[in-house]
This record gives C-alpha cells, sequence and structure tokens, in this order.
C-alpha cells in the first residue's frame, strides 16, 4: 500500500503538495480538516497521514489526539505554519508532544519532506 | 504594575500579529516551493526557463526567513535564550515600533550591519528596546525623533566594553533623544524600583529597572549620559556569542 491522506485547508498549499505526493509515486486523499480525515479513515487505511496543525472545524493538534486514542501506530507528520499567537516551532512542539512521529514547519522544499515521508515509512 | 501590564498586553498583541502574518506567508509560499521544485525535478527544462525558476526559490527563501524573524517575536519562549543577529533583530524591532507603537516620535535607526551574535531572549530584546523608546518619548512630550544606534565598540570608544572578557567581542545598543534630560541626582536612582520622575498614571517607575534586570541577565552592562534640558542617552553593552551560528529547528539562516 502506497496510500497518504494529506488534511491540509489551504487550497494552493493543498493541490501544490498532492501533485508532489503523487508525482513521487504516491496515492493522496485529501481532506479539509480533521473532520474530513477522520471519515476517510473509517473507510480507509493509510499508511501515512500528513497534516497541516491550524486547520477550521478540527485542528491538526486535535486530530492527533483522537487519533491516538486509539490507534498508537499509524505514521503522522506534521507541518505547521504557526498562527496567531503561537509560532510553529511551539506549535511543532505541541503536536510532537500530543503524539505526532514527526512534525516540521512550513514552508518546506520538497526534499525535506519527502525526506520525512520515506524516514516515516520506512521505520 | 499598570505599565508593565500595558507593556506586556502590546507585545502579546504584536505577537499575535506577527503569528497570524507568519501563518498566512508561511501557507502561501509552501505551493511556491513545491511546485517551484516539481518544475526544477524536470531534466528537459530549458537553461533560461531553469534560471527563472531557480530566482523565484531563492525570492521565496527570502520570503521564508522574513517569516522565520516574525515568528520569534510571536513565541513567548520562557527563559529561553537564542544567539541573535543583533543588527538584523534591532532593524525588525524597530520596524514594528516604528509602524505600531509611537504615531508622533519617528525613530532614526543607525545599525552598522554585522553576522555578529548575542545570546539573548528576543522577546526582552523587544521589552528592552519598547521600554527604552517609550522613555525617550516621554522625554520629548511624545514629539521628536529618538535616535537608536547598534555598534561594535573598543576600549578606546566606549570605558565600559574593559570591564568584560577581551577575546568575546562587544555589542552596544543605545537609545538617545533630545529631551528634557535629567539632573545628576536623579540620573544615579533611575535604575531602583518604582523610582518614577513621571507625572501620576504616566509611568510606574519599573520600566528601567526591569531593562536593568533584563540586561543583567544577558551579562551586559548599562549607562546613562544626561544633561539637563539637552537630552539623554541610555547605552546598553552586550557580550558578543563566541560562535556566528543560529540554532533554531527548520531554520536555514
Amino acid at each position: 500500500m502506497n496510500r497518504m491522506l494529506l488534511v491540509e485547508d489551504d487550497e494552493f498549499a493543498c493541490s501544490a503538495l498532492r501533485e508532489l505526493f503523487e508525482e513521487n509515486g504516491w496515492q493522496v486523499v485529501v481532506a479539509e480538516n480533521g473532520i474530513e480525515a477522520m471519515r476517510h479513515m473509517t473507510q480507509i487505511s493509510f499508511e501515512v497521514i500528513v497534516t497541516d496543525v491550524f486547520m477550521p472545524e478540527m485542528d491538526g493538534v486535535e486530530l492527533v489526539r483522537q487519533i491516538r486514542l486509539t490507534d498508537k501506530t499509524q505514521k503522522i507528520l506534521a507541518i505547521s505554519g504557526g498562527g496567531a499567537g503561537m509560532g510553529s516551532d511551539k506549535a511543532v512542539d505541541i503536536i510532537e508532544a500530543i503524539g505526532a512521529d514527526a512534525a516540521l514547519q512550513k514552508p518546506l522544499r520538497n526534499e525535506e519532506l519527502l525526506l520525512a515521508v520515506d524516514r516515516l515509512t520506512a521505520a | 504594575m499598570e505599565l508593565e501590564l500595558l507593556e506586556a498586553q502590546r507585545l502579546g498583541t504584536l505577537g499575535q500579529l506577527a503569528g497570524g502574518l507568519a501563518h498566512e506567508i508561511n501557507n502561501t509560499l509552501q505551493p511556491v516551493f513545491s511546485l517551484a521544485g516539481l518544475c526544477l525535478d524536470q531534466a528537459d527544462l530549458p537553461d533560461r526557463t531553469r534560471e527563472r525558476v531557480e530566482k523565484i526559490v531563492a525570492a521565496a527563501e527570502r520570503g521564508r526567513n522574513i517569516s522565520r524573524r516574525a515568528l520569534i517575536y510571536s513565541a513567548e519562549r520562557e527563559g529561553d535564550t537564542l544567539p541573535v543577529n543583533l543588527s538584523e533583530t534591532i532593524t525588525d524591532i524597530l520596524a514594528f515600533l516604528d509602524e505600531t507603537t509611537i504615531s508622533s516620535v519617528r525613530i532614526d535607526p543607525a545599525i552598522v550591519p554585522s553576522s555578529a551574535t548575542v545570546r539573548v531572549q528576543p522577546t526582552e530584546l523587544m521589552q528592552v528596546l519598547t521600554n527604552l523608546v517609550t522613555n525617550s518619548a516621554d522625554a520629548m512630550d511624545s514629539k521628536g525623533i529618538v535616535r537608536v544606534s547598534c555598534d561594535y565598540p573598543s576600549a578606546e570608544d566606549d570605558p565600559l566594553v574593559s570591564d568584560f572578557p577581551d577575546s568575546r567581542g562587544v555589542a552596544r545598543i543605545s537609545v538617545a533623544d533630545h529631551g528634557v534630560g535629567m539632573k545628576e541626582g536623579i540620573r544615579q536612582r533611575v535604575f531602583e524600583p518604582f523610582f518614577s520622575t513621571k507625572k501620576p498614571r504616566k509611568g510606574t517607575g519599573l520600566g528601567l529597572s526591569i531593562v536593568y534586570g533584563i540586561v543583567e541577565r544577558w551579562g551586559g552592562r548599562i549607562r546613562i549620559d544626561s544633561t539637563e534640558g539637552e537630552g539623554t542617552a541610555v547605552y546598553v553593552l552586550v557580550p558578543l556569542e563566541p560562535h556566528n551560528t543560529t540554532n533554531r529547528r527548520g531554520s536555514n539562516e
């Protein structure tokens, strides 16, 4: 299986990231927020989840918290652009503490992102 | 504690603004990096097009660095000092202060460019500059020019430099105004907590004592030159880091 769930509310970031991962052999399913991501997860399994942190409805922190209630092994990479009152470095610390396997600050070069996904899925 | 609370609120608002803007910029730059990167992966890309796309990536890198600098002020990292490029960081802070804090006072920066770093907490650096610039503005009745300088003096330039170990080097920040100035007896007491010459409700007398405490924590020294009726200059001297490196995750600065 080479399936990825990409959770990203920013339209342009989402479409560019999807294209990047598809070009690199991933079958990508996208979700706009945590709620939509949870819905996909009840129907399909994913080798890796790549999620934004600040999103409407259900943010990345809550999504990771919800997943970890029942699944300790799902590979999760969080990517954060920061938000009002919180630097992306702090968001990265928080989401790692909640249970993401890795977390990085946006914007990221393609090689940084692909390397992070490779490391997670090889582990 | 009224002034301290107001300052904390103001810094909090600036942090919120910086964090919100950085979030938008970072999300906007992500597709630029991703799509430009995919273009560069194409082996048959014409040379001229490749050069253009490389320039797009270089411009996006610049945006990423600006955004990450803005985030330094957004993230409150209690007690966490970082190696900070003083000339760049002061320039950024002054831009914030000039735009957002004091409307009728103009800040005149004289920042010597340098790659040298000092180990400070960036939000404390912002607090020091905010306090000193606010004091200067008050001394000029909120009208006039505050000159903010940053240079790297030798012991001949500034007697306080001899207080530091020879090998390290020293950065000097100064904030100068042409306001009311101070009598010698007042100048000697300004770092005492709750000492103030301002009108009731204008200040608590904590501003300079806070600055003094922060500068002490940095291993720095502070000096005030003042002439009654002519103006005041406050000098803050900080030891340079032995190595000019930064240590923030994900940063390539």
